[in-house]
């Protein structure tokens, strides 16, 4: 039998059973093998180890020719039964001693030694092993050992692993028998359904699929074959029926056909017929047709006429771009251009180009192209440079002519020649980029000039101060007088140039507004601290006058500022030994909340015809009082335009000889672009991101009287509050900017404390903001479970709340401040200042020198200026806040520089103020400095 | 004594004298071999290459045979070399002493005479392993007997191959 043709069940059981039988006697040979292998080594060395112990048993009786003693060795040789024969040798070879085994042969033993190691027989292994003493050879150890040992073990492994082999060949046989099934039963189970499928010709049958395997795949694929052929079989049978009911169909339609014919033949007939009635009815219209064409020649000849009176170019061209026709006005403004096109026949040849007088315009742009495509065009430009004189300009209006259908067969083009027109408006360009360059170059030449002018006179006047300070110390009374002078001529230099650059930034309207809530008690209270020094001068009293709840406005705090303060400066200039009254007032005019300042003095007064070029520049009172008084005589003139740009007004009521009124009206709420301002959309944007005072005290209760209570103390702590009247607005402005701390009323509509707290307590970016709970009614427990930094009880005590909250603010402590300038006369001036602060201070040059000190140590604050060589400001705020360490250092500018708006919004959000430095460090600068250091230069509460 | 010896030797004549040598060269070659087996302790030479000095308490002739004997013989590097002493001579100048059956009435002196020097001691007397002698043998026809009284030999500090221990009757006691 071919085992081909053997089943597959036992194909499998013969393979698995060779399969395993092979390698059993390969393992089992092989084992075999190494193991006689090793065994004949173990006992050749056996054999040697036993004939050298012999051997260096026998030295000295073989060195004493003692045979006796070595006959005496040997015989012990007699425990061992499979050795043969032993001998000793001396040194001639002869046999000195012999030793003969229970089954050896005496006369077995070789005659002479020989060569030296073991020797295998075939039922024997011999080894002769030297003798040496005094490394000398003196004799020869013999001995013979019987195989015998060795062939039983050979055979006893041959006989049990025959045995072993039979008994896996019986397992491997009844394992396999047994797991062929798993193969073949599917097998037969698929040619089991197969017979049945070419027999039975059933293509419904499908076979069990029970496995995932390449079996159980064939199965699903013969399970799909057939689903495929019982398909196949349907739709035959179908397609059989449809041809049927075709033929069905087709014999119908040939009789219809026929019945068809028959009706047509009848039709013919009548057709002749109404041929003779239409040539009749042609001839009436071709008389017809020659009239009408008598009278379209006449309108032809008219509209020609018009054609060439007109004073615009003509052109009409074909569907092709051909011209066919153009009037007297298109000839004089192309004239040999429009030959030569004529001549070719083609628009495009006109040889026009794009307005920007060089690009050939292109085909498919041009007007006549665009209106054969269908569009109308209205205005389109195009050059030519050689018709005319310097080229000409040509405003082209070009229409489709549409056939019946509406499709464009033609267009025309009229053309208007704008050349003059034309060089009008380039010259107007021209002029416009000259205006707009100059206003540049002059808003440069004032920038520059505000930084580069002030930059060396703030050296003069700082230096100029320390001298003052130095020779005071040591005692040098003698150039105090001079010294001062020069002081005081560079504080006039530089009022003088702050004051004409103000003026003249008004008047270039460069003068920006930053619109921004304050509030206007603490407007004045900072106002009051300013210039309480300067009216103590003249020996002046001061006095406020201030009406209720003034609240807050929103203006340009600075601008407000300085009008007040020259106000104010004035008159204590122009007042001794008198009286200077601030008063503020509140009032609504047509629906409009005002903010009204006045300021009132016993002084020298001002006549009629002084008081009309008062707020003119350089006016002052009359010539003389400038060198009496000093001042610029710009101050009034600036605070009349400022309050002019903030909405508001200004005015003057004087007697000569009692002293002057001055009285500022302006808006409270402020409204920015209700002004001509210049601020553009990105100031008015930042002006809103702004609107929050850094490091503010957030006051939220819904009792108007109680929040100005509190604010007040506030105040009177040093302290910004920002007030808000529910939960909501509340925690609208914590999320805007952070607050320092919370004061926080628990009875309010709506939106209650506690939810507030539990609102703020789930904002990760306030949960650690100190919050402190008032309330009527005492829940100190559920204040503190909800996370409350105090709790107080109503009614407040404005002072234990102030104190509280100071508390819970990290107080002022010897902060760290980084100085960045590059006038080292500035940094000095800040170093002194700090210095007697009790600040720690740091200098820097420029901005790579500020973050090499900020990387040696984080600071607390940076005073920053922008104009410097190497870095400057803006780039060492960019890489600061770059850096993960610098991210939060509070930075405050301080720069000579005019900010403009778009350098204000690259600041916006890395810096918590810009402060503009005109100069006169030690009246304005220095107090604003110990302001910033008091606010931001505290220490972390952990540090 | 010295007389009667000299009066054996006198009487005995040349016929007898041809046999005493090949005694005596037997005896000679056997102490040689025996030193092979032997090991002194390095204080007993100067130099690495000082020669093993065997004294002979004997004859002239006797002394004469070991010299034959030993001409041009080494062990481990050091040459063989025979001295003839007399009683009365300083004993501790030799590495082996050897002395003979006639002179074994002496043998008892051996250990104060010595006082543990590292000098083994040879006699062909049977008794003298027991009496003061380290080493006693007598040459037999295919056989030595030997007796080592091993005690002694630790005393002088002398080592003795257990070669040759294995062929000896191990004798004890060092005031035997």
């Amino acid at each position: 039998v071919r085992v081909r043709n053997l089943s597959i069940r036992t194909k499998i059981t013969l393979i698995a059973l060779v399969t395993s039988t092979s390698v059993l006697v390969l393992a089992l040979a092989s084992f075999l093998v190494w193991d006689l292998v090793s065994f004949r080594e173990q006992l050749s060395h056996d054999l040697t180890s036993q004939a050298q112990l012999i051997g260096s048993n026998g030295t000295a009786a073989v060195a004493f020719e003692d045979a006796a003693a070595a006959s005496d060795m040997l015989m012990g040789l007699q425990s061992k039964p499979e050795i043969l024969n032993a001998a000793m040798y001396d040194i001639d070879g002869t046999v000195f001693a012999s030793f003969v085994g229970r089954a050896g042969l005496p006369s077995a033993l070789p005659k002479h030694p020989g060569l030296p190691g073991t020797h295998w027989g075939s039922d024997t292994l011999e080894v002769f092993e030297p003798l040496y003493l005094n490394e000398q050879r003196i004799g020869t150890v013999f001995v013979r050992s019987d195989l015998s040992l060795y062939h039983q073990r050979l055979r006893r492994f041959i006989i049990s692993s025959s045995l072993l082999l039979v008994v896996a060949a019986a397992f491997a046989l009844l394992l396999s028998a047994r797991l062929q099934v798993l193969i073949s039963r599917p097998i037969i189970r698929l040619k089991a359904s197969m017979q049945e499928v070419s027999t039975r010709r059933d293509y419904t049958v499908r076979v069990e699929q029970d496995s995932t395997d390449e079996i159980g795949e064939m199965i699903g694929g013969f399970n799909a074959m057939l689903a495929e052929i019982e398909r196949g079989d349907a739709a035959l049978q179908e397609a059989h029926d449809e041809l049927q009911l075709r033929t069905l169909h087709l014999e119908q339609e040939v009789g219809d056909r026929v019945r068809a014919e028959r009706e047509l033949k009848a039709l013919a007939g009548t057709l002749e017929q109404r041929v003779a009635e239409r040539s009749a009815a042609a001839e009436e219209r071709a008389r017809e047709l020659a009239r009408s064409e008598e009278e379209l020649r006449h309108q032809t000849g008219t509209l020609q006429s018009i054609l060439h009176s007109m004073g615009d170019g003509v052109l009409v061209t074909d569907e092709n771009g051909r011209i066919t026709l153009y009037n007297d006005a298109a000839e004089q403004t192309l004239h040999t251009m429009l030959h030569q096109a004529s001549m070719l026949r083609d628009v495009h040849a006109l040889g026009f180009v794009m307005p920007d007088m060089v690009t050939p315009y292109p085909d498919d742009q041009m007007p006549m192209s665009r209106a054969l495509r269908g569009e109308a065009v209205d205005a389109a430009e195009l050059f030519h440079p050689q018709a005319g004189d310097g080229g000409t300009w040509l405003s082209v209006n070009a229409r489709p002519l549409r056939d019946d259908d509406g499709v464009p067969r033609s267009a025309v083009a009229v053309l208007r020649d704008v050349s003059e027109q034309k060089r009008v408006e380039v010259a107007l360009v021209r002029a416009r980029d000259a205006a707009e360059a100059a206003s540049r170059a002059k808003s440069a030449f004032l920038a520059n000039m505000s930084h580069e002018l002030r930059t060396p006179l703030n050296a003069i006047i700082g230096y100029s101060e320390m001298m003052q300070e130095d020779a005071e110390d040591r005692g040098q009374v003698e150039y105090l007088g001079d010294l001062r002078k020069v002081h005081e001529a560079g504080k006039h230099l530089l009022a003088l140039i702050n004051d004409v650059l103000d003026l003249s930034k008004i008047e270039a309207g460069r003068t920006e507004l930053h619109i921004e809530p304050f509030d206007v008690s603490a407007l004045i209270q900072d106002l009051l601290t300013t210039v309480r020094p300067l009216v103590a001068k003249n020996r002046n009293v001061l006095d406020t006058d201030l009406g209720p709840a003034l609240g807050s406005m929103r203006s340009d705090i600075t601008k407000v500022r300085q009008v007040l303060l020259n106000l104010l400066s004035n008159a204590s200039k122009f007042t001794s030994e008198g009286r200077v009254v601030l008063g503020v007032s509140r009032s609504s005019v047509d629906g409009r909340e005002w903010v009204q300042f006045r300021v009132t003095d016993s002084g020298i007064g001002i006549t009629r015809e002084q008081r009309e070029r008062l707020f003119q520049e350089f006016a002052q009172a009359d010539a003389s009082t400038a060198r009496k008084f000093g001042g610029t005589g710009l101050g009034l003139a600036i605070s009349k335009r400022l309050c002019d740009l903030m909405g508001g007004t200004i005015s003057v009521d004087s007697e000569h000889g009692l002293g002057s009124t001055f009285a500022v009206s302006l808006p409270a709420d402020l409204q920015p672009g209700i002004r001509p301002a210049e601020a553009d959309t990105t100031a008015s944007e930042v002006d809103r991101d702004a609107a929050l005072p850094p490091d503010y005290v957030l006051v939220i209760d819904d009792d108007a009287a109680a929040r100005e209570l509190i604010a007040r103390h506030l105040r009177k702590e040093g302290l910004t509050a920002v007030l808000a009247a529910s939960g909501a607005e509340g925690l609208a402005l914590a999320r805007r900017a952070r607050p320092l701390a919370i004061s926080l009323d628990v009875l309010m509509p709506q939106m209650d404390g506690w939810t507030v707290l539990a609102a703020l307590k789930a904002d990760p970016s306030l949960a650690d903001v100190p919050v402190v709970m008032l309330t009527i009614v005492g829940e100190h427990s559920r204040g503190y479970a909800l996370g409350a930094a105090d709790y107080l009880q109503k009614p407040i005590d404005g002072a234990a709340l102030a104190a509280v909250l100071r508390r819970r603010i990290p107080t002022i402590a010897r902060a760290d401040v980084l100085v960045v300038d590059d006038d080292e006369s500035a940094r000095k001036v800040l170093a002194r200042h700090l210095h007697a602060l009790g600040c720690e201070s740091r200098m820097a040059e420029d901005g790579a020198i500020a973050l090499e000190r900020c990387a040696e140590r984080r600071p607390d604050l940076v005073l920053l200026d922008l104009v410097m060589p190497t870095m400057d400001g803006f780039e060492f705020l960019e890489q600061l806040r770059r850096q993960p360490s610098g991210n939060d250092v509070r930075v405050v500018v301080i720069s000579g520089k005019d900010v403009n708006p778009a350098e204000r919004a690259r600041l916006n959000g890395q810096v918590i103020q810009i402060v503009q430095k005109h100069g006169s460090e030690c009246d304005t600068l220095l107090p604003e400095v110990t302001r910033l250091l008091k606010t931001h230069a505290r220490r972390d509460a952990a540090a | 004594v010295l007389a009667i010896c000299l009066h054996i030797f006198a009487s005995s004549g040349t016929a007898r004298a041809s046999s005493t040598a090949d005694v005596d060269a037997r005896t000679a070659t056997f102490v040689y071999q025996f030193a092979m087996f032997v090991a002194w302790p390095a204080s007993a030479f100067l130099g690495a290459h000082d020669p093993i000095v065997v004294g002979v308490v004997s004859s002239e002739a006797t002394a004469d045979a070991f010299d034959r004997v030993f001409q041009g013989k080494s062990i481990k590097g050091r040459r063989i070399v025979a001295r003839r002493l007399s009683w009365a001579s300083e004993l501790r100048t030799c590495h082996l002493l050897f002395v003979p059956v006639t002179e074994a009435q002496h043998v008892e002196e051996l250990p104060t005479r010595l006082e543990d020097a590292p000098v083994l001691t040879m006699s062909d007397d049977q008794t003298a392993a027991r009496r003061g002698s380290v080493v006693a043998f007598a040459l037999q026809n295919k056989r030595v007997n030997l007796e080592i009284n091993v005690d002694r030999a630790r005393l002088a500090g002398v080592g003795i191959s257990s070669r040759v221990l294995r062929l000896a009757r191990i004798r004890r006691g060092g005031d035997l």
